[in-house]
């Protein structure tokens, strides 16, 4: 007459067959995926950490190449970051910061003037260095060139003529804006006034909407609503990565001049 | 209708399953913060985009866990008869599924951005008043999504053999190749940095792999599980041989004259049945249910075992491959 196996007895059996089992794969397996990992990972990450002082690199050496060279600057009109003159250079505060970029790395600019999108697509095959033209961060060239961070964030305000009082609602009220500019949509959009074309927005009587350093050309008083935000940007070509890093660095410089600078641009 | 009576765990399972709840619990947390940190900083690297779906995934495994705990002690009902042991497969099998779908999406998506030559661009942010690298940012965030993970994974596995859990096994396995991921990542970007506008892509395609990898394997463990297979171990490496133990111990009966046993696995359950050919009619009612109650103290995972008597083996191929 056989008795139960007690139930512990049973458990422990198992216990232990596995517990055996990994003491037998555990010395086996960690030693190897030690030193595979130190062979392998470590020195690589060592020998790229040590020339990090460089990185990031250009793939298609764009630096290198503009530094006391020449720079091929591709540029579309956008008052008041790209004006055309002239001559073969353009006004403009874009021109200006790329113009003072070049001065400081020693390059000799070549300006190409053509549609925005003809320069982008340039710029995408790497046929131009630079791209000016008002854009803006949230353009859907975003995925096909590099952008730079915005070095400027207009905000586009109500604003009442210096003897208006500010009122904090402008409901069914007729706010005026440029004419042919995008921002009758952004009134519209957000809040319930009711826009107006205008072709003067600088003598219209009562408030109007406008980027705030226009505003402040014009003699506004901004109001707190902000209708509209966006980012301005510089294109490089993509992937150009130690480029993008020198335009970068060169526009957190400016920044402190720069509001001086888009008055000195904007028409008055 | 006889329905099943509610299956429990030992004292001892019982405490290591509350454990592995906690850390489950754990691992969720940790996860977030890192898919947080991994949104902000991906910017336009697609390996980082590729560890980054991989984390939203790796949230699967542990909410499949914690659902199928909930459904294991819940009652047999007329509805259920056999209760709602499968739930745990049916966890397991929506997450293999995910992470299969997942991985071959991202490996399609690098291979495309590979043959479009696309070129990632990854310029400057300021962090504390300093110009730098956003390279540099999102390596840190990779080496953080790294750490909870492999800690984590580590302290689970072994709570994952000791209570025979697959879901709990699966899940803390993908956490400890979480440093594979974060190395892969940090290599595509020290490529970028370099010059090697493939890097990123190639590093993109690496941890698609993996993810493919699991996603496939893990099919092929529940639908097995599913398919009724005879028990593996946990780590799925080997056969289990419990069928066979449990053969051996009921052939030694005194009242039996042989025996033949089958087990599958139910979630994390085994059940099964045993055809015996008594020696004697005697008292068989008593017997059968000695046995039956023998099967069940033999090993903690067995449940709502079926013990029946047959005149002969023969018309029966047994689960151990014996023809009598």
């Amino acid at each position: 007459m056989s008795s139960l196996p007690s139930p512990s007895s049973a458990r422990e059996r198992s216990g232990e067959k596995s517990r055996q089992r990994s003491k037998i794969e555990k010395p086996f397996v960690r030693p190897r995926r030690i030193i595979l990992r130190l062979t392998l990972a470590w020195p690589l990450t060592m020998v790229f950490l040590l020339a990090g002082c460089n990185m990031p690199l250009d793939p298609n050496g764009t630096l290198d190449r503009v530094v006391d060279d020449t720079m091929r600057v591709g540029f579309s009109e956008y008052p008041p970051w790209v004006v055309r003159t002239q001559g073969a250079q353009p006004a403009g505060v874009e021109a200006e910061l790329v113009s003072r970029f070049a001065e400081k790395i020693g390059a000799e600019i070549e300006w190409e003037w053509g549609g925005i999108e003809d320069n982008l697509k340039k710029l995408e095959q790497f046929e131009l260095d630079l791209v000016v033209g008002g854009l803006t961060e949230k353009t859907p060239w975003m995925t096909r060139i590099g952008l730079t961070k915005p070095y400027h964030v207009s905000y586009y305000r109500i604003g009442v003529p210096p003897d208006r009082s500010l009122t904090t609602s402008f409901d069914g009220i007729p706010v005026g804006y440029k004419k042919g500019e995008l921002t009758g949509i952004y009134l519209q959009n957000k809040t319930d006034s009711k826009p107006l074309a205008v072709d003067n927005p600088q003598q219209f009587d009562g408030p109007i909407a406008a980027p705030d350093w226009q505003l402040e050309a014009w003699g506004f008083n901004p109001a707190d609503i902000v209708i509209h935000k966006t980012g301005h940007v510089l294109a490089v070509p993509p992937g150009e990565n130690e480029w993008l890093m020198a335009l970068e660095q060169f526009l957190t410089s400016q920044k402190p001049t720069l509001s001086n600078l888009i008055q000195h641009h904007v028409e008055p | 209708m006889k329905t099943r009576s509610t299956y429990r765990f030992p004292d001892e399972q019982e405490r290591k399953i509350q454990k592995a709840i906690r850390l489950e619990w754990f691992t969720i947390g940790f996860m977030l913060t890192i898919i947080a940190v991994i949104y902000t900083t991906m910017g336009n690297s697609q390996a980082m985009k590729a560890a980054w779906i991989e984390d939203i995934l790796s949230l699967i495994p542990p909410i499949a866990f914690l659902i199928a705990i909930r459904f294991r002690s819940k009652e047999p009902n007329e509805t259920f008869p056999y209760g709602y042991q499968r739930a745990t497969s049916i966890s397991f099998l929506v997450a293999s599924t995910a992470l299969f779908i997942f991985g071959a999406y991202i490996f399609y998506d690098s291979i495309t951005a590979l043959l479009k030559t696309e070129h990632p661009t990854i310029g400057m942010t300021r962090m504390f008043g300093l110009n730098v690298w956003e390279g540099w940012v999102m390596i840190a965030a990779l080496a953080y999504s790294a750490m909870p993970p492999v800690i984590l994974g580590r302290l689970k596995i072994s709570l994952a053999r000791e209570t025979h859990q697959k879901t709990l096994y699966t899940d803390a396995d993908m956490n400890k190749a979480d440093w594979l991921t974060a190395l892969a990542g940090i290599l595509g970007i020290l490529g970028i940095g370099a010059g090697w506008w493939w890097a990123d892509s190639v590093a993109a395609g690496v941890i698609s792999l993996d993810i493919l990898k699991d996603g496939i394997s893990n099919l092929k463990e529940v639908t097995g599980d599913l398919m009724d297979r005879r028990p593996v171990k946990v780590d799925r490496k080997v056969p289990d041989d419990i069928t066979d133990r449990l053969h051996d111990r009921l052939n030694r009966l005194d009242w039996v004259r042989e025996a033949a046993v089958r087990l599958r696995e139910e979630g994390s359950v085994l059940v099964g049945e045993a055809f015996i050919v008594p020696l004697s009619e005697d008292r068989l009612t008593e017997k059968i249910d000695q046995a039956r109650q023998l099967a069940e103290e033999f090993d903690w995972r067995i449940y709502d075992f079926v013990v029946t008597v047959v005149p002969d083996l023969n018309p029966i191929r047994t689960e151990t491959g014996n023809k009598v």
